[in-house]
């Protein structure tokens, strides 16, 4: 019994590849449906395809001619160039291929690592071959650790804690800063791409008002409109600052839109309530000094440069973290298969050992026929008992074994010695 | 000191360096065990305390040995609310070194634990009991102020280093400074009035000498605090200086009251 993976992906193959082998979610059963008849070495199977992988996961018995059906199918349906997809492809097997798709579910192997998209695909695709009957015990057991190893380390990892993007570091400052965004208001001064992309997060996540203010008055009006908010006169700027939590400022002023004495000004009618300035202009709308304020915070396009770098490193170190989970999973994962092949594996040898005996005693009797029916029931009696002791301790052992981390060797070693898959 | 009451130092004292690992390496399962060795400490240290109390015949009013014992009782008590409300992990990190120390007091004062005449007296044992509330309040006031102050350092000089990560939002920290103080200020005014009444019924008079000096001192800084709060809307920075002045004073003024 075998496990592989094999696939190409965003590291190893370049797109011109990867979107001739991407599969359509709609083609997905007719797909697992000719594996089934092209590649019948494959027992059990999930085809997760993404637009940056690829990939089989497969039960197989055997691991070369398995990989061989695989790519000859994967050339035929897909169009594919054998030597462009001999030069992409990597097979992974057992621990390997385990691993792999740990990694894989919990978002490790992903372009940005921690991205949440990953695990939904990857429930689409075992969901898939569930459907179309492609899998089978140990197939489920597999992807159903796999959502769970996913699970664990969103949960005890910080992969995918912080934002990785500018306008996300302005909601997680915004959140560092309120806690909470339910009920908040946020006043946009000026128009802008990012502007309007932060505005959007941060209503995601609770800010109720929104305000928005422009030098053309019409201007903050479509505005407005557009995220369900008000339009403020530019010259009531002073008078609504007071109600605003968290001002996002990028206009083309070439002088500072908030000075310091106002931000004060603001602060005090505000009762001390914390105020949260984002600065996406250049040249900058409110005056750095503002950041020196008791309760305001001010940050600039560079500041949150800065958030996402530190977020970026953070992510790296939690993705270690993470690693050590997946491998410990892993072991787990082999303890239960290992418990699962336990059973056959016995029966085989006592199997193997039995044919050997059978075949011997027959061949020694047929020229013993002097014997009596005693004798032969003596010498019969005999060889099972030599048998039974001989493999009393490789049996024994394994059992005793089989829980430990050394199991999975030793059951390997036995099917190997006694050439139990031959 | 009774065998509960060493278990439950020894249990603080695992729970307390679990918690500040998780700091550094924030493991979850260092996190739960952390949680789950200091509510074990709790329960011992109460199964101590019991036990004291049926052997001596009194409550934990005895001598400075029993006061320690009693205030970390507290302090770790109003922890594992705070912790199961609000949830901030490092929180552990900051409180349960204070508790931890008390009980460090009360052992090495132990063998000395000699058996003190006991005042049976209403307003005086009011008085040490809301006393000792209000201190695990501070206590409270202290580790969040503390955690407040840096993490506004960060969002203010822009550094996101591991604290930044680490902490959590501004405004529940401030939000632990302001319940702390609105509760722990209304009951320190209870012990301290207390103890003038009994004062004054007992010796017919109030004499301030040192460390009364220093606890009405406390509780003017404390009632600047929280009158602030109220009325004139200070948040942030300044409370979270005014939680750590008052713990401080508090802190200090109580040890040197009752080691009298």
């Amino acid at each position: 019994m075998n496990l592989i993976v094999f696939g190409i992906n965003h590291k190893t193959a370049p797109v011109e590849v990867r979107e001739k082998l991407a599969i359509p979610e709609k083609a997905l059963g007719d797909n697992l449906r000719l594996l089934e008849e092209r590649a019948p070495g494959l027992r059990e199977k999930v085809v997760l395809s993404t637009c940056n992988r690829t990939e089989i996961y497969a039960r197989v018995s055997d691991v070369a001619s398995g990989v061989d059906e695989l790519k000859r199918f994967l050339c035929g349906y897909h169009e594919v160039d054998r030597a462009a997809l001999d030069k992409a492809a990597y097979v992974l097997v057992l621990e390997d291929a385990v691993e792999h798709l740990f990694k894989v579910a919990s978002s490790l192997d992903s372009m940005i690592v921690g991205e949440p998209q990953i695990l939904g695909q990857v429930k689409g695709a075992y969901r898939a071959a569930r459907e179309y009957s492609a899998t089978g015990a140990i197939i489920n057991r597999l992807f159903e650790q796999s959502f769970n190893v996913a699970k664990r380390i969103r949960t005890e990892t910080g992969i995918a804690e912080n934002a990785v993007s500018v306008s996300f570091a302005a909601v997680e400052l915004a959140k560092k800063i309120f806690g909470d965004l339910e009920g908040k208001t946020a006043l946009l001064i000026g128009a802008g791409e990012m502007i309007e992309l932060a505005v959007k997060h941060l209503m995601a996540q609770g800010v109720e008002t929104v305000l928005v203010a422009n030098r053309t008055y019409d201007r903050a009006k479509e505005l407005a409109v557009q995220f369900n908010g008000e339009a403020v006169k530019f010259d009531h700027l002073h008078e609504e600052l007071k109600r605003c939590d968290i001002v996002i400022s990028s206009t083309g002023a070439p002088h500072f839109v908030v000075r310091k004495d106002l931000a004060e000004k603001v602060i005090g009618q505000r009762q001390n309530r914390p105020m949260f300035f984002i600065d996406i202009a250049v040249p900058r709308d409110i005056e750095p000094s503002v950041n020196e304020i008791d309760n305001c915070y001010l940050y600039n396009i560079d500041d949150l440069h800065q958030v996402v770098e530190a977020n970026m490193v953070e992510r790296a170190r939690e993705a270690q973290r993470a690693e050590e989970i997946v491998k410990s999973e892993v072991e787990q994962f082999f303890v239960w298969l290992d418990r699962l092949e336990m059973a056959p594996t016995i029966i085989a040898l006592r199997q193997n050992v039995e044919a050997v005996r059978k075949a011997e005693m027959e061949k020694t009797l047929g020229r013993l026929a002097a014997l009596s029916p005693e004798d032969k029931e003596a010498i019969d009696r005999m060889t099972q008992s030599m048998i039974n002791k001989i493999i009393h301790h490789p049996i024994a052992n394994l059992k005793r074994k089989a829980e430990s981390e050394e199991g999975h060797n030793y059951l390997k070693a036995v099917r190997y010695l006694f050439g139990l898959d031959k | 000191m009774n065998t509960p009451l060493i278990i439950a130092t020894f249990l603080f004292f695992l729970g307390m360096l679990k918690y500040l690992l998780h700091l550094a390496l924030r493991r979850q399962s260092l996190f739960i065990l952390a949680t789950i060795m200091i509510a074990l400490g709790f329960a011992f240290q109460t199964a101590g305390m019991v036990m004291r109390s049926m052997e001596t015949g009194h409550g934990p009013y005895g001598n400075l040995f029993e006061y320690c014992v009693f205030s970390a009782w507290i302090v770790f008590g109003i922890f594992l609310v705070a912790e199961g409300y609000y949830k901030i992990k490092p929180l552990g990190a900051f409180m349960t070194p204070v508790g931890f120390l008390l009980c460090l007091i009360a052992l090495i004062l132990s063998p000395n634990a000699a058996e003190a005449p006991v005042v049976r007296e209403y307003w005086f044992t009011l008085h040490r009991t809301t006393s000792f509330l209000a201190f695990g309040a501070i206590t409270l006031v202290f580790a969040a102020s503390v955690m407040y102050l840096i993490q506004e350092r960060q969002l203010k000089a822009k550094k996101f280093g591991a604290w930044y990560h680490r902490l959590p939002s501004l405004e529940i920290l401030d939000d632990v400074n302001r319940k702390g103080l609105i509760v722990g200020f209304p009951i320190y005014t209870v012990g301290f009035i207390s103890a003038v009444v009994w004062s004054y019924q007992k010796y017919g008079s109030i004499t301030i000498h040192g460390s009364t000096a220093l606890l009405i001192l406390g509780w003017l800084l404390f009632a600047v605090a929280s009158g602030g709060r109220a009325a004139l809307g200070w948040r942030g920075r300044r409370e979270a200086n005014f939680g750590i002045v008052v713990f401080a004073m508090v802190a200090m003024a109580m040890l040197t009251h009752l080691s009298k």
